[in-house]
């Protein structure tokens, strides 16, 4: 999309109304509480949001709601089958003539612990199904609501309550899955990910997606306070160093084709990200742990290598 | 049976003071329990723990309606109806409060436990503190054991050993700052309580469902706060930095489209401090 | 009243069930022995001989997750499943209940692996016992038809608002053909009103809805669940009233439970589902012999109707609950709950004996009728019974050792017990 048909084209661009309200149980400086605030404001009232256990199942914690819009809080594996279920029965109902076509977006709204493991199928089922959807990840790289336990979007050599950092290991083992490609890998319409230190970028790839029928998946970093032990004022500085270090690219696919909607010009070193964070802490005291910081680092160098736009 | 409640925020460490004075209580060959609310709220958000002491088996559960003691670690709690700590404290119950000027008056002991960790520790943490002074001013712990307790407990929620010993001063010394009040060992059961009767309701009263959506701005999380952003419109350019980075929708545009700050729900966080382009927020006491 | 007569199997019965409800939206997965029923109403959809959206998914997990989901918005949802498809969406059963979504779910009863077997054991329908539906056990192809009707319009009473459990047996119902009355449509449409969601989920800014919050709140939690088995409870005068239209509707009558010959039977075999056909048969054949013996058939197993069944065996020396299934460690699953209804009649009999039988399809014939009669008989009121009596035919006894044999695994054979671990 070019700038001049965006509605977007600065942060004052961004819409007043809220339908995140205050109050809500989230921790202070809570980074996907941002994500979806501006995605809400971006998709509008008429949004029917499908969510699952995750700190965001506390958006509605009875008798209070955090959200002006319809919502259904699901168990965790299923968000994009009940989105199915509310899609259906919506269409077959105005195909029906029982009642008048209500306009309404469905959202499926989970952390990464649904998204990257436990509602990978049911997932893939609504991609798959061609679902006229919104799907919004918030990634906070971990099980933050039980207690920061790893989870397949965990980052390699990120602590975790169940991924320790000892002399022998550096926390957790393992890369972190790329679901933007496991997700791309169903030739979605459209794919993004998101950050909020860019929020006209978010803002308009969910312009663009809602141009789009079909599956419209976002993957937004979701800074986390309580589990990376950073600073909550420095939230949004910590989400902008991801991009800045090139650890979070913020692309898009659009019918399967990548683009980088933001190329850092000069990347900045991977340690400026993790020493703001105590999940990484151990990688710098009590002694720097160079082999694994370079690791991370090669694993940067080496996916830019491969953007060529 | 005495009957303890602690009341704080989230990250306070009233949930490790409960452990302390439980520990040391059994150090001192007394049963004890304790035990924290279990709750989905976050930093700064109000929480609680409970301790029960007795010479025999405990034989309660659960919450404490009817403490023998209230911990107070947050003045602003007080006020709170919807915390209200010191309901169901029995006459003649004891209140120990986080609070100056300090000093004792009948059965409230007050003891400014935030300014000492402050002050002895570097940040405002005050388990250690509040739990030995509960625990001199129920004399059920010597300062020993008390000490023992506190160094057993902060290790095990992986404090370093430099913060440890810390800790252990500000212990000692709130110990001593308080008088042994000696609370009476109770034997009365906690209070019994009224029954209702329930009733079958209509679908919509009966099924779980919001249709007030958009109402926890009532829940009014503006308590949560440590640190308050104040915006100085002299300098603001209503560039909306603030209003889109902060989480919570607590900043909205005026008519004039300048950002207005919803102290009621702030939660305080600062990222509007921190991502203003022109310094136009400071942080002062929430 | 008039209406077509079919040979149908059970699962062409159930198809047809959802056909003459006018559903909406039908979720479909495959599982033996259920999968007639999804692939005859996908047929039918596909061929616009039925007004509906049919969607296929990935798992009954999912399947249930859509199903509920779109009851919501206040559409007529129809699902089926069977077996580990049941269990695997056992947590969704728990969900759609307590979201008050009146589906239609028809389970097609199998054991519940492992091993793995295809026929019939209530294991799996009876695992869902406490998860908030109703549920509603057929004998007949005809009680699948007007059970999965008698569903939705007990489910969808603004009284009740609760999904609902049809069963039939695998193989031995859904397989099997008979002759079925389908409804005619102006019958259905006097019967069976048009769903009504009071608040449903449809995304308009004005009448906003947030189903099934979270709650931290014991109080919060307790009022809800409670009010969920009041709901239940309510369901049974709402049954009742329908089952009065059903009758004058299309000329059948059904309560919540069956008695056949109880009135002065001294001995009342308690059944469910299509093998009440063959305990009938029993009963008729033990009468000819001058035995007094009766059957009580519970068709609504939730809620369970107590009441019923209290004053059916009120007058009963001796109760036979006979039942294909087993609870490892309990017994079998219904008899401890007919027991309980029993307890506070003023004449409970003195004899109350637990029977399993018929898990994996196996057979029940007159022999095992008077096997169960002569247990019952032999009881005495001081000598009462507690362990299940299994139902085990002297040639599947012999057949079972051969199949220890081939296995490898026979009592004292040489590679029963390998060398290295004794």
């Amino acid at each position: 999309m070019q700038a001049d048909q965006t509605a977007f084209r600065t942060m004052k661009d961004t819409p007043a109304r809220e339908y995140l309200v205050s109050g809500s149980p989230l921790c202070p400086g809570c980074g996907g509480e941002i994500a979806l605030k501006l995605a809400l404001k971006a998709m509008g009232e008429r949004t029917i949001v499908a969510f699952v256990p995750s700190c965001f199942g506390l958006l509605t914690l009875y008798p209070y709601s955090s959200m002006k819009n319809s919502t259904l809080f699901t168990p965790f594996a299923c968000g994009p089958a009940a989105a199915q279920g509310i899609v259906d029965g919506i269409n077959i109902r105005v195909e029906k003539g029982e009642i008048k076509d209500p306009r309404s977006k469905v959202l499926v709204l989970t952390g990464d612990g649904a998204a990257y493991d436990i509602g990978l199928q049911s997932t893939s089922g609504a991609i798959h199904r061609r679902l006229d959807f919104y799907y919004l990840c918030y990634d906070n790289e971990a099980y933050g609501n039980t207690g920061f336990q790893f989870s397949s979007a965990t980052p390699f050599a990120s602590a975790t309550s169940t991924t320790h950092a000892t002399e022998s290991t550096p926390g957790n083992p393992l890369r972190k899955k790329d679901l933007f490609e496991v997700w791309r890998a169903h030739r979605p319409p459209y794919v993004a990910t998101v950050a909020v230190s860019r929020p006209v970028d978010l803002l308009r790839k969910f312009e663009k997606a809602s141009k789009i029928r079909g599956p419209k998946l976002f993957i937004a970093l979701g800074v986390c306070p309580t589990g990376w032990g950073s600073e909550p004022r420095e939230t949004v500085r910590v989400d902008r160093l991801a991009v800045e270090t090139g650890i979070w690219p913020l692309k898009e696919a659009v019918g399967g084709r990548v683009v980088h909607t933001y190329v850092p010009r000069r990347r900045a070193p991977v340690e400026e990200y993790l020493k703001k964070q105590k999940r990484f802490q151990h990688l710098f005291s009590p002694k720097e742990n160079r082999g694994a910081v370079q690791a991370i680092q090669n694993a940067v160098d080496s996916y830019w290598e491969g953007v060529s736009e | 049976m005495l009957r303890v409640r602690l009341h704080g925020r989230g990250g306070q460490g009233t949930k490790t003071a409960g452990s302390i004075i439980s520990l040391a209580a059994t150090l001192e060959g007394y049963h004890a329990q304790d035990s924290p609310m279990y709750g989905p709220e976050r930093r700064g958000a109000p929480v609680a723990s409970f301790v029960r002491i007795s010479r025999d088996q405990v034989n309660e559960r659960g919450y404490i309606t009817s403490p023998d003691v209230v911990v107070l670690f947050d003045r602003s709690l007080a006020s709170s109806k919807a915390v209200d700590p010191l309901a169901g404290l029995r006459k003649a119950g004891v209140l120990v409060a986080n609070e100056g000027p300090e000093g004792t008056e009948g059965s409230v002991v007050r003891i400014d436990a935030s300014s000492r960790a402050r002050r002895l520790v570097g940040r405002d943490n005050v388990s250690a503190a509040m739990a030995a002074a509960t625990c001199r001013a129920l004399g059920i712990s010597r300062v020993e054991n008390v000490l023992s307790a506190v160094e057993t407990e902060l290790r095990e929620v992986g404090l370093a050993d430099q913060d440890v010993q810390k800790n252990l001063a500000l212990a000692e010394e709130c110990y001593s700052l308080v008088p042994a009040l000696g609370v009476r060992d109770q034997d009365s059961p906690e209070a019994e309580h009224a029954l209702a009767e329930v009733r079958y309701a209509p679908h919509y009263v009966s099924t779980s469902l919001i249709m007030s959506t958009g109402n926890s701005p009532q829940k009014k999380t503006g308590g949560w706060r440590t640190s308050r952003p104040v915006i100085d419109y002299s300098k603001c350019t209503n560039c909306m930095v603030c209003f889109v980075y902060c989480p919570d929708s607590a900043i909205h545009l005026d008519a004039d489209g300048a950002p207005r700050i919803d102290y009621d729900n702030c939660k305080g966080c600062m990222i509007c401090l921190t991502e203003c382009p022109i310094r136009a927020v400071s942080e002062e006491a929430p | 009243m008039t209406s077509a007569k079919r040979m149908l199997t059970g699962n062409m019965a159930a198809a047809w069930g959802a056909r003459s409800s006018n559903v909406d939206y039908v979720c479909g997965y495959p599982i033996t022995p259920q999968s007639e029923i999804v692939e005859t109403l996908a047929g039918w959809v596909d061929r616009g001989e039925m007004r509906a959206k049919f969607t296929n998914f990935d798992s009954e997990h999912s399947m249930l997750a859509a199903a509920g989901a779109a009851s919501l918005t206040g559409a007529r949802t129809f699902t089926a499943t069977a077996s580990q498809g049941l269990i695997y969406g056992l947590e969704m059963l728990y969900a759609i209940a307590g979201w008050r979504a009146p589906i239609v779910l028809v389970n097609v009863s199998r054991g519940v692996g492992m091993p793995m077997i295809l026929q019939v054991e209530h294991g799996d329908v009876l695992a869902a016992r406490d998860s908030g539906f109703i549920q509603l056990h057929a004998e007949t192809c005809q009680d699948v038809i007007d059970f999965v009707m008698l569903g939705y319009r007990v489910g969808e009473d603004r009284r009740v608002m609760l999904p609902v459990i049809v069963n039939m047996d695998g193989f031995v119902l859904s397989f099997a053909r008979e002759r079925v009355e389908i409804p005619e449509a102006r019958a259905v449409s006097r019967f069976l009103p048009e769903y009504e969601h009071p608040t449903p989920l449809l995304g308009d800014p004005e009448a906003p809805v947030a189903f099934s919050p979270t709650t931290t709140d014991g109080f919060v939690y307790s009022y809800f669940k409670h009010q969920l088995h009041l709901a239940s409870i309510e369901s049974k005068k709402v049954f009742a009233e329908a089952a009065k239209d059903f009758s004058a509707a299309f000329g059948r009558e059904h309560g919540v439970v069956e008695e056949f010959m109880t009135g002065d039977a001294e001995t009342v075999f308690v059944a469910t589902n299509s093998y009440s056909s063959i305990v009938r048969s029993g009963v008729m054949a033990l009468r000819r012999e001058g035995e007094r013996v009766g059957m009580l058939r519970v068709k609504m197993l939730r809620p369970f109707p107590s009441e019923e069944v209290a004053r059916a065996l009120g007058s009963a020396r001796h109760v036979a609950v006979y039942e294909q299934n087993l609870a490892p460690g309990r017994g079998g699953i219904i008899y401890p709950e007919v027991t309980e209804a029993l307890y506070h009649s003023p004449h409970r009999p003195e004899v109350i004996q637990s029977f399993i039988g018929g898990l994996g399809g196996t057979q029940l014939g007159l022999g095992e009728m008077r096997l169960m009669l002569k247990k019952c008989k032999a009881s005495r009121a001081d000598s009462r019974l507690h362990e299940p009596v299994l139902l085990f035919r002297k040639e599947d006894s012999d057949r079972l050792a051969e199949a220890l044999r081939l296995a490898g695994t026979a009592p004292g054979t040489a590679s029963a017990v390998r060398k290295h671990a004794g």
